[in-house]
């Protein structure tokens, strides 16, 4: 258990540097600014059965005029976690406190379009490891092995290199969004949106997914499994900016997962120094990297 | 004495059609019983090979205290660490009731060929240990089929550094079939280019694997390893995850010294329950926090276990009726003689027998009936049986990757137990049957009346 609890908090922590970045990178022309870039503070997170019976709720009369397309909020939502259509580069620590268990680990990030690099700084041992995605698939490099590892996405479900889909933000690619209704998450309005997967190689079929009316911006996803039981549950807060060529967008700066079924076991991922840097492609090239 | 056995004996040929139909009905039903044991027998023996040898379960395993449960959850928590195992080993070795015993780490990943990786679950073991085990009597008797390497050379005979057995399903998938004692050259230490057509080609070529596993401290690790062999286990289920390795080697992956579990092979299986308690008390006063686990505990060897109790409920039912039948047929031929022979009987009486007399006399017929009878079934099971382990049938069984030869070996001790059995029931059915029968007055029997 804890070894893939661990494994999990890894998975996410590169799953967020990379998704973030291609969410940027593909769906990000024009980033609105924001005025309002106060922290979220987490809302109460749900220990068991999803608190929302997506099916026997109606969509209320605040989400019909607000006439917005679920798909487009969803989009909206995405890039506030990246905003670069050239590249992006960030620094992100993960911290995973497991069974009273704590570890960290920190990577530095670059990401362009659909691919995405990973590179351990910290800790020393581990330094020089390198994690290549490239369409959904994770190249896991070591020094020293002669070649690399691909882990797919089904694989990173199971297995001891588990990671899935868990803390794939790519949701607007991956997900079929449905309006729910609005209600108030910590004080805050938000749209519930029901997330629904295109793709059949994603983690979860469903994902229950809170977006602010005002900023836009996630503010919670509960990941749900296949029988409708809320796995994990993620709150977001954005205190980064980042500078694009419209302006200051906000950013994510932390990501706080916590498992539904162990209450105590929490995996913390921070994001600092996001910027917009023209990456070339070939940094993305495994080859070039092996060598 | 004699005479009442000779006079038995010329009575079953007063009327040799009842029978002779009588005891080739009897024979056939104890040659079934006979086959029957024979079949539960081969069953069990197989399935024992495959548990506690080629499964590595041996006859007692120690696990630290809830690792049974909790290893491959939580593996740095629940494995035995190399201070335990100083405890533990001087015990085990001081028993001369020990024949060979093994350190074992298992675990699990990803295998990966440069291009795709799939799931693996590995065991690892000293070779000494990996080797002992597919050359043990008990397992070249009872399943020499599981232990021959599809190609290539043990583990022990390897000279690649870190060597694994990969199994044989693993290996299709990973596009494998070259060992590195059959390699041209070093290996490819070049990515393949995974788009292009020859990429197959390239798999076959190159002997080389990548294991990655999260470690003891919770880190995604990777080792490169060497296909020193391939080879087929026993269960489909399996054929797709499974790798052998040295400790070394898995020692390496998972950044530990630690093992899972001891396996400790004793020389007699039934001495198993009096040894896991001996040392059970021994380890307690010594304070070492470890549990063991016999070889036939459903939770060590669930498929063992739970396919045996299956086999023998099955096979005592059909064991039971088989008797019954046997035993009413052969008793149903005693009534139809005492009905014919009511006016004899009498006769006997009058001439100065005695009613235990005539009893004995049914009583012998029914024995020497049933008795022969099932010596000839005894003999046609060993016809039945060599005939069919001549002709080498194999059958295929859910889960078992390749075909199983249908063998069966009856146990003789088991047979002349139900040997015994049969003749009992046949006996207490005799003595059933003559009941009332054998209580009417003589002058009654003479007229052919009976109660």
């Amino acid at each position: 258990m804890i070894l893939n609890k661990v494994n999990l908090a890894l998975g996410i922590s590169l799953y967020l540097c990379i998704e973030a970045a291609l969410i940027a990178a593909t769906a990000v022309k024009g980033a609105d600014k924001v005025k309002d870039d106060l922290p979220v503070s987490s809302p109460k997170v749900s220990k068991s059965k999803s608190e929302v019976q997506l099916e026997q709720v109606p969509k209320d009369s605040a989400t019909k005029k607000n006439n917005l397309n679920a798909g487009e909020l969803l989009k909206e939502s995405d890039k506030y976690r990246g905003a670069s259509v050239f590249g992006i580069s960030w620094n992100v620590a993960v911290e995973t406190m497991e069974d009273g268990e704590k570890s960290s680990r920190s990577y530095s990030v670059k990401a362009k379009d659909q691919n995405a690099l990973a590179e351990c700084t910290l800790p020393a041992r581990l330094k020089g490891e390198v994690f290549l995605f490239k369409e959904r698939v994770m190249w896991f490099i070591k020094p020293g092995v002669r070649k690399p590892l691909a882990i797919s996405s089904r694989q990173r479900v199971s297995g001891q290199a588990a990671t899935g889909d868990i803390a794939s933000t790519n949701y607007s690619r991956d997900y079929k969004a449905k309006f729910i209704r609005t209600e108030k998450i910590d004080d805050e309005e938000a749209h519930l949106l029901s997330l629904k997967a295109i793709a059949k190689n994603v983690t979860y079929d469903g994902i229950n997914y809170w977006v602010s009316v005002k900023r836009k911006v996630a503010l919670k996803a509960e990941f749900l499994t296949v029988s409708g039981e809320v796995f994990k549950v993620a709150t977001f807060v954005y205190k980064n900016q980042l500078a694009t060529a419209k302006g200051k967008i906000p950013f994510v700066s932390t990501m706080q997962i916590e498992d539904a079924q162990n209450p105590g076991n929490i995996t913390t991922l921070t994001y600092d120094s996001p910027e917009e840097d023209d990456l070339d492609n070939s940094i993305f090239n495994i080859n070039n990297i092996i060598r | 004495m004699k005479t009442f056995a000779l006079m038995a004996l010329r009575n079953l040929f007063r009327n040799p059609r009842r029978s002779l139909s009588t005891a080739v009905a009897a024979a056939c039903g104890f040659a079934g019983i006979a086959l029957t044991i024979g079949f539960i027998v081969r069953t069990s023996e197989y399935l024992y090979s495959s548990s506690v040898y080629l499964k590595h379960t041996g006859h007692i395993q120690v696990y630290a205290r809830g690792g049974l449960d909790k290893y491959l959850s939580q593996p740095s928590k629940f494995s035995l660490t190399p201070e335990v195992l100083e405890k533990i080993l001087p015990i085990i070795e001081s028993d001369s009731r020990v024949e060979h015993w093994g350190k074992f780490l298992v675990g699990s990943g990803l295998a990966g060929n440069g291009c795709q990786s799939f799931p693996f679950f590995a065991v690892a073991s000293d070779s000494k240990t990996l080797g002992w085990v597919k050359t043990h009597p008990h397992v070249k008797t009872w399943a020499p089929g599981l232990i021959q390497p599809k190609s290539g050379v043990s583990l022990s005979e390897s000279q690649a550094p870190m060597p694994i057995a990969l199994a044989t399903g693993l290996a299709r998938r990973l596009g494998k079939s070259l060992t590195f004692s059959e390699r041209k050259d070093s290996g490819n230490d070049i990515p393949f280019d995974c788009d292009s057509e020859s990429v197959s080609s390239d798999f076959k070529k190159d002997a080389n694997v990548q294991l990655s596993g999260m470690d003891f401290s919770g880190n995604i690790s990777m080792i490169d390893v060497e296909i020193a062999n391939y080879f087929t286990p026993r269960l489909e289920a399996a054929n797709n995850l499974a790798i052998e390795t040295t400790l070394p080697t898995l020692q390496a992956l998972f950044g530990t010294e630690d093992v899972t579990y001891l396996a400790v092979f004793l020389k007699n299986a039934r001495d198993t329950q009096k040894v896991k308690e001996k040392w059970e008390d021994l380890l307690k006063k010594n304070d070492i926090q470890v549990d063991l686990f016999a070889y036939d505990n459903p939770e060590i060897a669930p498929d063992y276990v739970n396919t045996m109790r299956f086999m023998y409920t099955m096979g005592i039912l059909i064991i039971l009726i088989v008797v019954g039948v046997v035993t009413v047929g052969i008793a149903n031929s005693v009534y139809l003689n005492i009905m014919e022979r009511i006016k004899e009987m009498g006769t006997l009486l009058a001439m100065g027998f005695t009613r235990r007399h005539i009893r004995n006399l049914f009583v012998l017929e029914a024995i020497f009936l049933s008795g022969m009878a099932s010596a000839f079934g005894g003999v046609l099971a060993l016809v039945v049986a060599a005939g069919v382990n001549h002709a080498k049938i194999f059958f295929d069984s859910p889960g078992e990757v390749e075909p199983i030869q249908f063998l069966l070996t009856p146990s003789w001790p088991i047979v002349v137990g139900a040997w015994i059995f049969v003749q009992v029931s046949v006996v207490l059915a005799t003595f059933w049957i003559l009941g009332k029968n054998n209580k009417s007055n003589p002058a009654q029997m003479l007229s052919g009346d009976s109660q």
